[in-house]
């Protein structure tokens, strides 16, 4: 029966990881950048909607369309006022760059809303169902929810509007895509503020769950890394899966072994990931 | 380089190779022998990250492994098995050597983002596996004993830093270290001249263990107490990168030089402007990226210094 929980538990974990990693995927897999500030846009989205409730009272769920605007607009401007400047430059001055972004937005946030634990409550934050032996609350499975939305609301995007498919030429070939008379930078910027908004959805979800802290992306990081990574890379649903397989990975690994465990296991499935399929569950096998 | 620069640098390098040894006794405080001790032994590990990121081209984002391996092998040693520091520290650096071996037959067969983040994942495991054995002291971290005084860790990171630049500069001048930038240029042409380049990259990056893990052992005793998040803080593998790539990437000194200025004014300004301190890593890294993506080396080998350099850099890699 304890089995049957903990796998509801591990798919809803899951559900909230496949939403923190899809916007770290589409940047990813369009601009080759592998953002390590990601959870630091995760912890500015967290605090988005934690000052929009305490402040003005506003319901987390209404303030994810600000949420997600505020990042939108954030990261465009990142883009194209830092990113865009060493984009082809060594792949590893791209990763650096986003580390300083990261220690730089974080120590900003820090300096600003000091270090003290903060979490958003809303009266329902505790709340579920149950049926049987097994309790699904509420706001887990809102998050759960939501990522499926947006995953798929993601893929009608890129396959079906124009800027989608902007995006998408640009993903395989940018000089081909700048020929037919796409804005390469532009299209850069739009790519990273999508996924930055995708960044402040997942950080509202979260700051209903856990405690806020301006540290807390670091982990956001790695482990946003580690879905789209196992998921496959380039592949619109490669987040859902992956944050599915490893939300339960993690759930079924802790419940079995130990809680202290569970590091052991993300960090072992990535090293393991990149060993023996770096393209992941998704991807094809060919590079 | 141009005549004039080189003959400056030259000047430097003979001044502080002079000045170096003597410094301690010949008075100056406290507080300086201990900066330098710091500045060295951060030159070390931006020098290791220079072997593996600098001239082989492959960037570790987790070489702090080898530090806090160093740090916990040295410490061990000296309180399980009472092994004095300078064999502690012997020890630690072969320990060193051989996790690159182990990790690097696997992970070096990466390389861009794959090798960088595997790197990183390794560290990460490094630290929880530390926390969880029993004979590490898991989250409670390991006191060593208190040397008697500080300047045994000036003269061994002094020396350890000169020898690890004499040997690096024998090994660039001789068959590996042509291999070794081979592979940083073009790993396939490399191959085809019959180089082999996994033994290479596995050289290379066992060097960079070997001297990494010295400087984590010297740190260990030097701060008397470790634990697994400060030794395995993967903020220490961004800063050697940082200092390494501010200095110059790629060149002997660079790093050295990036180690002094970047800890210099890190410590002027945790002193004199704490709210700017708290901006400082993460500004110098995104100016750092952005305008020298070359280092500081390579911007004073140019004829001319002005704009026009940063403005070249940037056209150079904007989109």
């Amino acid at each position: 029966m304890f089995e049957f929980q903990v796998i509801i538990n591990g798919l809803l974990l899951g559900g909230l990881y496949a939403l923190m990693a899809i916007g770290m995927s589409l940047i990813w897999g369009v601009t080759n950048v592998i953002n390590l500030a990601h959870g630091a846009l995760i912890m500015l989205g967290a605090y988005t909607t934690f000052w929009l409730f305490k402040l003005l009272n506003i319901d987390p769920f209404v303030s994810l369309a600000i949420s997600f605007t505020t990042l939108f607009v954030f990261g465009f401007l990142v883009q194209k006022y830092i990113i865009n400047f060493v984009i082809r430059a060594k792949m590893f001055i791209t990763l650096l760059l986003t580390f300083g972004l990261d220690i730089l937005i974080t120590n900003v946030a820090q300096t600003a809303w000091t270090s003290n634990f903060r979490q958003t409550s809303p009266a329902y934050s505790a709340n579920g169902f149950s049926f049987g032996f097994i309790t699904v609350p509420y706001v887990r499975l809102s998050a759960f929810i939501i990522s499926i939305i947006l995953v798929f609301a993601l893929y009608i995007f890129l396959k079906k509007t124009k800027t989608g498919q902007a995006i998408r030429a640009v993903s395989q070939d940018i000089d081909a895509a700048r020929l037919m008379g796409i804005n390469v930078a532009k299209t850069f910027a739009l790519t990273f503020a999508i996924g930055s908004g995708l960044a402040g959805v997942a950080g509202s979800m979260i700051g209903v769950l856990m405690p806020i802290t301006p540290q807390m992306g670091g982990i956001f990081t790695l482990k946003s890394f580690v879905v789209a990574l196992v998921g496959g890379l380039g592949t619109i649903f490669g987040p859902l899966v992956g944050g599915l397989f490893l939300g339960l990975a993690e759930t079924l690994g802790s419940f079995h072994l130990g809680a202290k465990y569970a590091d052991i296991i993300v960090f072992g499935i990535l090293v393991l990931t990149l060993i023996v399929k770096p393209t992941g569950i998704l991807g094809k096998n060919d590079e | 380089m141009n005549k004039a620069s080189e003959f400056i640098i030259l000047g430097i390098i003979t001044v502080v190779v002079a000045i170096a040894p003597v410094m301690p006794v010949i008075h100056i405080s406290a507080f300086i022998t201990r900066f330098l001790i710091g500045v060295m032994i951060y030159a070390i590990m931006a020098e290791g990250w220079n072997v593996i990121g600098g001239y082989t081209g492959y960037p570790s984002f987790g070489n702090v492994v080898f530090f806090g391996l160093g740090a916990y092998v040295t410490a061990l040693s000296m309180i399980d098995f009472h092994i004095g520091f300078l064999i502690s520290l012997i020890l630690a650096a072969f320990a060193g050597a051989l996790f690159a071996v182990i990790i690097g037959i696997p992970v070096l067969r990466l390389k861009g983002h794959y090798f960088a983040i595997a790197t990183l994942g390794i560290g990460e495991i490094m630290m929880a596996i530390t926390l969880n054995v029993p004979f590490t002291g898991e989250g409670v971290g390991l006191s060593l004993p208190i040397a008697s005084s500080s300047l045994l860790f000036y003269y061994t990171s002094l020396i350890a830093l000169a020898a690890f630049i004499i040997f690096l500069k024998l090994i660039l001048s001789g068959r590996l270290g042509y291999g070794i930038i081979a592979v940083r240029e073009d790993e396939d042409a490399a191959r085809m001249m019959g180089i082999n380049t996994v033994i290479v990259k596995i050289k290379a990056f066992a060097i960079s263990g070997f001297f990494t893990a010295i400087a984590g052992g010297i740190y260990a005793y030097w701060s008397t107490f470790i634990d697994p998040p400060t030794v395995y803080d993967p903020i220490i593998s961004v800063k050697m990168i940082i200092m390494a790539v501010f200095g110059g990437a790629g060149t002997i000194l660079g790093p050295v030089v990036g180690a002094f200025i970047i800890m210099f004014l890190s410590d002027f300004l945790s002193t004199h402007f704490t709210l700017l301190h708290t901006f400082f890593f993460g500004g110098l890294i995104v100016l750092t990226a952005i305008f020298l993506p070359k280092g500081l080396i390579d911007l004073f080998s140019q004829k001319k210094i002005g704009w026009n350099y940063f403005i070249k850099n940037i056209k150079k890699y904007r989109v």
